[in-house]
């Protein structure tokens, strides 16, 4: 990676996250946040989320894959599981990846 | 009134386990950022001065896939909207701090620490600049030391897959995304974004799929609550 690309690419996600993590406290102590976009920015994270999410699991290189050669989808259920369950980011991610490396090891694809 | 030293006891007790996280997720963005094409002194940069773990894994992914730094810019931004109702939140337990602090310590408001801050302050603890600084700061230090060590080691483990780090981010946008779900609407807004976003991704509008799927689910999302509180 270049200077410049390097650059562009630190300025800019340095923005996409300062912007909202410190707007509302450097505006909210004035004014409020209309309630529509409060709404619709409560609805933001599930909409990224999902929509970042779907083509990681159900899809490879661009198109549908749905095969039990497909170890992400086979590992889907366990993760939501986790998920809900343990309400912890590192001990789903590591019985995610514990169960990815492991079907891998055992030749599942 | 605490002391300072109690501030930075009971700070650093809450950073401290998520540094323990952080280190081997750290670790993972890390090798993932070098395996993408993002060197590892642009790897350390970023978790040092952006220090957003989803927004940094999107990063990596996205340019392994050939987007554009515009369309990673505009990723890493709708991502972390969600941050906006969270600092939202802190604006009260953090009222009496002086304007320049706030500002400063709300660049290390990630999920966790977040969380973290906010289960404290539930709790009726006094908020202190020390005991907000130290929290953050020990979390970032384990943020920032393991994706030195990944960008590091990154080169020479050769297969990354091997070892399920490639699964890393599905893992991580799941265990972000089912908490969320606390409502019917939410968890349409969340078919339809799956749906939406699957649809346009085979229709070829490759990464830009995501940032109209999710535009355009949030707006239906923000549709049915209108219309839910007509009736």
């Amino acid at each position: 990676m270049s200077f410049f690309e390097g650059s562009f690419l630190l300025i800019t996600m340095m923005i996409g996250t300062l912007v909202p993590r410190l707007l509302p406290m450097g505006l909210l102590a004035k004014r409020t946040i209309s309630k529509n976009v409060q709404i619709w920015l409560s609805y933001v994270p599930v909409a990224i989320l999902s929509a970042l999410l779907a083509p990681e699991i159900f899809m490879k290189n661009g198109s549908l894959w749905l095969a039990k050669e497909n170890l992400f989808l086979l590992a889907f259920l366990p993760v939501i599981i986790a998920a809900y369950f343990t309400k912890n980011l590192f001990a789903t991610l590591l019985i995610g990846m514990i169960l990815v490396a492991g079907m891998r090891y055992f030749g599942m694809a | 009134m605490i002391s300072r030293k109690e501030s930075f006891y009971n700070g650093f007790r809450l950073g401290f386990p998520i540094m323990i996280g952080y280190i081997p997720l750290g670790f993972a963005f890390g090798v993932v950022a070098v395996k993408n094409g993002i060197g590892a002194f642009w790897a350390v940069m970023l978790s040092t001065l952006v220090f957003a773990g989803a927004g940094q894994f999107i990063a990596a992914s996205m340019l392994g896939a050939g987007a554009s730094i515009l369309s990673i810019a505009i990723a890493n931004l709708l991502v972390n909207l969600r941050h906006v109702l969270m600092s939202a939140a802190l604006v009260t337990p953090w009222k009496h701090l002086p304007f320049s602090w706030k500002m400063f310590l709300s660049f290390f408001q990630t999920d966790e620490i977040f969380a973290a801050n906010i289960s404290y302050y539930k709790a009726g603890r006094e908020v202190t600049i020390t005991q907000v600084l130290s929290l953050a700061l020990i979390a970032h230090f384990g943020w920032i030391l393991g994706t030195f060590l990944g960008a590091l080691f990154g080169e020479s483990i050769t297969n990354v897959e091997a070892y399920g780090l490639d699964f890393a981010l599905p893992a991580m946008f799941t265990s972000l995304l089912v908490p969320l779900l606390v409502d019917r609407i939410q968890l349409l807004v969340c078919l339809f974004g799956a749906i939406s976003s699957l649809f346009f991704m085979q229709l070829g509008f490759d990464r830009w799929s995501i940032i109209i799927a999710t535009i355009l689910s949030a707006t239906i999302g923000l549709y049915l609550s209108l219309q839910k509180e007509k009736k």
